[in-house]
């Protein structure tokens, strides 16, 4: 069973591709980040599958059944553009953004005491939405996206505007969300968040996917690790192009790329002969640098054509 | 229907709870009440306090008769009118002047008149007090003296006052009104007053509920609610939701008012007595229960109307500014009915006036005033219901649309060629 899939799906403005062509299906039970610079095309998408924006093109399905009103009321969103009822008092806009999602007040009362305690905003309930701080107000608008415990949470931008304590308590209900079950696709551009938290990631370009899948296989495929070493000494070797494709150097350590068919121990021996190490760490490609290298690789390729 | 239902609870419970609703709704029956049994009260209460009047009458011709006139008594049987004559003549006038205001001003006496010496050619005569705003009390002098020296003028001419009275009395004209069924109801001109009461508030009603739901469309809109709840419900659902919570506030208020209403119709006539003993046949205003029935009628009609239209207009605000001047073609559309229903009063069966209560925008206003003042034939009432109710269906079909694509339009004000183009979606 897939819990999400677009198949071919195309949305332009004007003359804009705000979506070309995407493609994405998720398994249930995971959470999945949707990567991509400003103006990529992720809040377009996003509002696709919640039925704001109609595509021009293709299909989306939710749990293997067309979209539908339905099938929605199985979905938590939370918007990019946050806005409350100002005048209301918050338990009551989450009661009613419940019973919206079909939740009875009778069943969503108890579920609002539980959050509003975990999300310290007990004191808060029956006061108006405007007293709220921004960074409360967003807090009750991620309370009122997963209050009906849907089977797909989707989150735009979830971190923006809210400080390093409740985005770690936003990131772990995330967690806890996902042991319950539940599908998490949320958009960002900060990709600290996506290694700590995502299975599944799809970068969008200009509306493209340019890359897409697991984390770990993209990092395993993208390029291979890189060398951070710090020495005392002549490294000849450096500019063995048998050896190093190419190397960068600061004041403190030496990056090092090994061409093709290289392996690091074969570094790690030619550079033991030359000097003397003082640290030699094996680095990961962080998606940062898979990121701003897969966006501006597609920029050049387009300068070039 | 569920989500139909838990919005339609929202507008209303959200507007039913606010102080601003629950103090409008109160006050306005107090003023009902003011209005109704207030000019009753103020009519039969007289004045209990004597009054201290000095008179200089140089021409000698008017205190007595003055005393003789002014013989209203309080309800211990005292004179409410204590006169005293003060002598004057061209040379002192200015110092008994003098004397005669330092009393007012010491309360020592009400107020004092002056008549000339040649008030028969003249015509002139003066009266000074410290409140002279009293309309009711100046006309009683006012009269009074012109009485007296009509009279001397007859007498003088060898007419006898009572004969002229006699011949020139005023012929009184009493207006019937013939409803349904031939039936008479004396009317004392209290029917067009109810009648323009009641289409002011009908006009009210319309631009007041209907700019509710507009603005109930934009700030949703402009705060950015209306994503969650968008992809939560059906556009149609949101608009229903709205148009008839806001509707159903709007009834609310005006059966609360109702009932205060027809209560004190009821029960005027006694409440009066208890405020006052003598007042016995103050006219109160009655609405009959048919043009009542039409006024709900017509308000939930033209409001369904208006409140379509308007939150069509509330999805394409993107600004404070656009919902002003959006909403002025509407307003207009409200002022020009309301202008109409002045000519249906003055011309009930023009065909200007058979016209104008057919055409959907207008009719909830002239087509009630129709009834309220003429009662046409239940042909054309039907007719302009039918005509009302196949543009409300075609304008909710109509504005579904625009609601559907402009509540999610952020950004500049769409122009006329696009809300079309969204017509096509």
């Amino acid at each position: 069973m897939s819990i999400l899939t677009l198949d071919h799906v195309y949305k332009s403005f004007n003359s804009v591709h705000a979506v070309n062509d995407l493609t994405l299906d998720l398994p249930p039970g995971i959470i999945f980040g949707l990567l991509g610079p400003n103006g990529a095309g992720k809040t377009t998408t996003i509002r696709m599958i919640m039925d704001i924006i109609i595509p021009d093109k293709g299909k989306i399905f939710i749990m293997d059944e067309l979209n539908s009103q339905k099938m929605r009321d199985q979905v938590g969103y939370l918007p990019e553009e946050r806005g409350l009822y100002r005048k209301m008092k918050v338990g009551e806009l989450l009661t009613f953004l419940a019973e919206l999602k079909e939740l009875r007040p009778a069943q969503s009362k108890k579920r609002i005491d539980y959050w509003l305690e975990r999300f310290e905003l007990s004191d808060w309930k029956d006061k108006k939405a405007e007293e709220l701080s921004r960074g409360m107000q967003q807090k009750i608008q991620f309370i009122s996206t997963i209050l009906h415990e849907p089977n797909l949470i989707i989150l735009d931008e979830p971190f923006t505007g809210l400080d390093p304590i409740n985005a770690e308590l936003v990131k772990n209900v995330m967690l806890e969300q996902k042991k319950r079950g539940a599908t998490i696709i949320f958009s960002t551009h900060l990709m600290d968040q996506v290694e700590k938290l995502c299975d599944s990631i799809c970068l969008i370009n200009e509306g493209k996917s340019v890359l897409s899948g697991k984390l770990k296989t993209i990092k395993k495929n993208f390029r291979r690790n890189s060398i951070r070493m710090e020495f005392n000494g002549d490294a000849k070797f450096l500019n063995d192009t048998k050896l190093v494709q190419k190397f960068k150097q600061n004041d403190i350590y030496t990056e090092i790329y090994p061409a093709e068919n290289t392996s690091i121990q074969d570094i790690l021996q030619a550079a033991i002969r030359e000097v003397e190490i003082s640290k030699f760490e094996v680095m990961e490609p962080s998606l940062h640098e898979i990121f701003i290298e897969t966006v501006t690789k597609k920029k050049k390729e387009q300068i070039s054509e | 229907m569920n989500k139909f239902w838990t919005i339609f609870k929202r507008e209303y419970l959200t507007r039913v709870k606010t102080k601003g609703f629950i103090i409008g709704t109160a006050l306005t029956p107090l003023l009902i009440i003011a209005l109704t049994i207030g000019p009753g009260l103020l009519m039969n209460m007289k004045s209990e306090k004597v009054k201290h009047l000095s008179v200089i009458d140089m021409s000698g011709i008017v205190y007595e008769k003055l005393v003789l006139a002014l013989d209203d008594t309080t309800d211990s049987g005292e004179r409410l009118y204590e006169l005293t004559q003060v002598p004057a003549n061209l040379n002192t006038l200015d110092n008994v002047k003098e004397e005669l205001s330092q009393s007012v001003d010491k309360d020592k006496i009400d107020g004092y008149f002056i008549i000339p010496e040649d008030i028969i050619e003249s015509n002139k005569s003066e009266y000074y007090a410290k409140s002279v705003s009293n309309f009711d009390q100046n006309r009683i002098y006012r009269n009074t003296v012109s009485g007296i020296i009509t009279n001397y003028r007859l007498k003088e001419s060898n007419l006898d006052p009572e004969i002229i009275n006699n011949l020139t009395r005023r012929v009184q004209l009493k207006t019937f009104k013939i409803e349904k069924g031939g039936e008479e109801k004396e009317d004392v001109g209290l029917s067009f007053a109810v009648t323009l009461v009641m289409v002011m508030f009908l006009y009210m009603a319309l631009i007041m509920y209907g700019a509710f739901v507009m603005r109930s469309v934009y700030e949703e809109k402009l705060s950015r609610v209306v994503e969650i709840i968008i992809s939560s419900c059906k556009p149609f659902q949101l608009m229903a939701g709205k148009v008839l919570g806001i509707g159903a506030v709007g009834l609310t208020q005006y059966f609360v008012w109702a009932a205060v209403a027809g209560i004190l119709t009821f029960y005027s006539g006694s409440i009066i007595h208890m405020f006052s003993a003598g007042a016995g046949d103050v006219p109160i205003p009655t609405i009959p229960i048919s043009v009542l029935v039409y006024f709900v009628i017509f308000f939930i009609l033209g409001y369904m109307l208006f409140a379509t239209l308007y939150a069509a207009l509330g999805a394409m605000v993107n600004t404070e500014q656009d919902a002003q001047q959006l909403q002025f073609p509407v307003i207009m559309l409200i002022i020009v009915a309301f202008f109409f229903a002045f000519h249906i009063i003055r011309q009930p069966t023009s065909s200007l006036t058979r016209i104008v209560s057919q055409i959907p925008f207008f009719s909830p206003i002239t087509m009630f005033t129709r009834i309220s003042v003429q009662t046409p034939p239940f042909s054309e009432i039907l007719l302009s219901i039918v005509i009302l109710i196949v543009a409300i269906i075609f304008l909710i079909w109509l504005t579904g649309k625009i609601f559907r694509v402009g509540i999610l339009m952020y950004g500049k004000r769409p122009t006329l060629p696009e809300v079309l183009r969204w017509l096509r979606y």
